[in-house]
């Protein structure tokens, strides 16, 4: 990286709210640093982040990568003319709006092998990540894809689970998976749509809880509605929450 | 090297009327360059060129015919950069004077060589976007940057020293165009001299050097040069 890039990955079981609680830390890095570059990437083949930040989304990574690899044999012979060209298209598939930009993964081809262009793709994203202060990753369950598909490193990891037993138990994994494959500073976890907050632990996989967030009704009208983030009034439980989060993990 | 010659005669007779400056390369007169490139967000940029759906196009050609580059220097046709005010289609030519390299496969070498220069000129505040599968580059230019005097007689300065660093390159002509009609149709012909240096590749690896049952006897047939080496190669073998 050529600076100090705050690499935030957000995962956790489905369901638990990951997409929302990224969107509000995207939110809420834009308001409190205007100068700051922030980028937005969308792991998840849902893009549900898009419609949480209220981006339209023409090109994903996954397309780029096929549309890149088609033409490896012809054209794109060398390793400098490939990076060029992934570099190109990453460039035209990244949307900005409201100060930051934002890049959905798409969805993996499950047929072909497209390893070499997954290299120089994944190096083209940790330059570019490099050109910003803040990188948030709305990851699928699950945060060894991030390490396969997107960045080797993330400097904060955030587990979100609800007040479940499964979902305390997904984060049990999932740092089990991270602490062999993933490097990362700063580990953190959020309790979201805590129903009974009294109940709601200090530590989850031997990370600290930072917020414990209850049910939102603004963001449930948002959901329902398909509005962004960016309409949430400032008092929402889940914006109160993500900006507890970003104190707390020192953004 | 005289593949390319009927591709620079083309060029320079096409663009000779839409010519609005030149400048002689002066070394002093470059801009600072950055060591990888630099991401310039929207919200930071002045225009971009070839951008918003506009054309655009890049080739290099090489040539040992001396006459057809004279010397180092920098052509616009059309406005240069504080001139401009939006996304415009862009083109970038170059056109390089070389030593005679020896045989065909150093050659080759060096034509990739010197092609790959576009990939490591990094002006700051200029950032160069180049896909070689559709000949296009594009350029993101900073509001900062045309604030600090920006315009392609540096841009052009700074690529022709990056040329020369390479001590078979004898004079360097870089063509920008901007908003040109002609724009499209360098883009087709960024297609024909990919043609050619593929055609090399295939001479130089040996493949197909039937040339009755060859993909590229089209090119061969169209190219002067071209079948005089491949018939010099299959002699070799």
């Amino acid at each position: 990286m050529e600076h100090n890039t705050k690499i935030i990955a957000v995962t956790g079981k489905g369901g638990v709210g990951k997409t929302s609680l990224s969107a509000a830390i995207v939110r809420l890095l834009v308001e409190q640093y205007p100068d700051k570059r922030i980028l937005a990437i969308d792991a998840d083949p849902a893009i549900g982040l898009a419609t949480a930040l209220g981006v339209e989304v023409d090109e994903t990574l996954d397309d780029i990568r096929k549309r890149v690899a088609s033409d490896v044999t012809e054209k794109l012979r060398d390793t400098q003319d490939i990076l060029a060209e992934a570099k190109f298209r990453l460039i035209d598939a990244m949307k900005e709006k409201n100060g930051f930009g934002f890049i959905a993964i798409g969805r993996p081809e499950a047929a072909g092998c497209y390893c070499a262009v997954n290299t120089y793709l994944r190096e083209v994203i940790s330059m570019l990540a490099g050109d910003f202060d803040y990188v948030v990753i709305d990851g699928e369950a699950g945060i060894e894809q991030i390490n396969r598909r997107v960045m080797e490193k993330v400097t904060h990891l955030l587990l979100i689970s609800d007040q479940s037993k499964k979902g305390t138990g997904v984060l049990e994994v999932i740092m089990k998976v991270a602490d062999e494959l993933v490097m990362y500073d700063k580990v953190g976890a959020v309790i979201n749509r805590a129903t009974r907050p009294d109940l709601a632990p200090e530590k989850v996989a031997g990370a600290e809880v930072l917020a414990v967030i209850g049910p939102d009704d603004n963001q449930t009208q948002n959901d329902i509605l398909g509005d962004s983030v960016f309409a949430l009034p400032e008092d929402s439980a889940l914006l109160l929450g993500a900006k507890t989060v970003i104190t707390k993990m020192g953004l | 090297m005289e593949l390319f010659d009927g591709i620079i005669r083309e060029t320079t007779e096409n663009t000779a009327a839409l010519i609005s400056k030149t400048w002689d390369f002066d070394a002093a007169d470059t801009w600072e360059c950055s060591e990888r490139s630099e991401l310039i967000m929207q919200r930071d940029q002045a225009f971009e060129l070839g951008g918003s759906g506009t054309s655009s196009a890049n080739f290099t050609c090489v040539t040992t015919t001396q006459d057809l580059v004279l010397k180092d220097e920098v052509v616009l046709c059309g406005r240069d950069l504080p001139e401009l005010s939006g996304d415009v289609s862009f083109a970038r030519i170059v056109f390089l004077g070389v030593k005679d390299i020896g045989d065909e496969d150093a050659a080759h070498a060096a034509i990739q060589q010197m092609e790959f220069v576009r990939y490591h000129v990094h002006p700051k505040g200029y950032m160069v976007r180049v896909s070689a599968e559709s000949n296009q580059e594009r350029v993101r230019v900073s509001k900062d940057a045309l604030s600090r005097g920006l315009s392609f007689r540096q841009i052009g300065n700074t690529y022709i020293k990056a040329y020369k660093e390479n001590e078979n390159v004898l004079a360097v002509r870089i063509i920008f165009l901007t908003d040109q009609d002609i724009i499209k149709e360098l883009n087709s012909k960024a297609n024909s001299v990919f043609d050619i240096t593929n055609a090399l590749s295939h001479i130089l690896d040996g493949i197909d050097l039937d040339c009755e049952h060859c993909d590229l006897k089209a090119v061969c047939d169209e190219v002067e040069g071209m079948r005089e080496m491949h018939l010099g190669k299959k002699g070799k073998k």
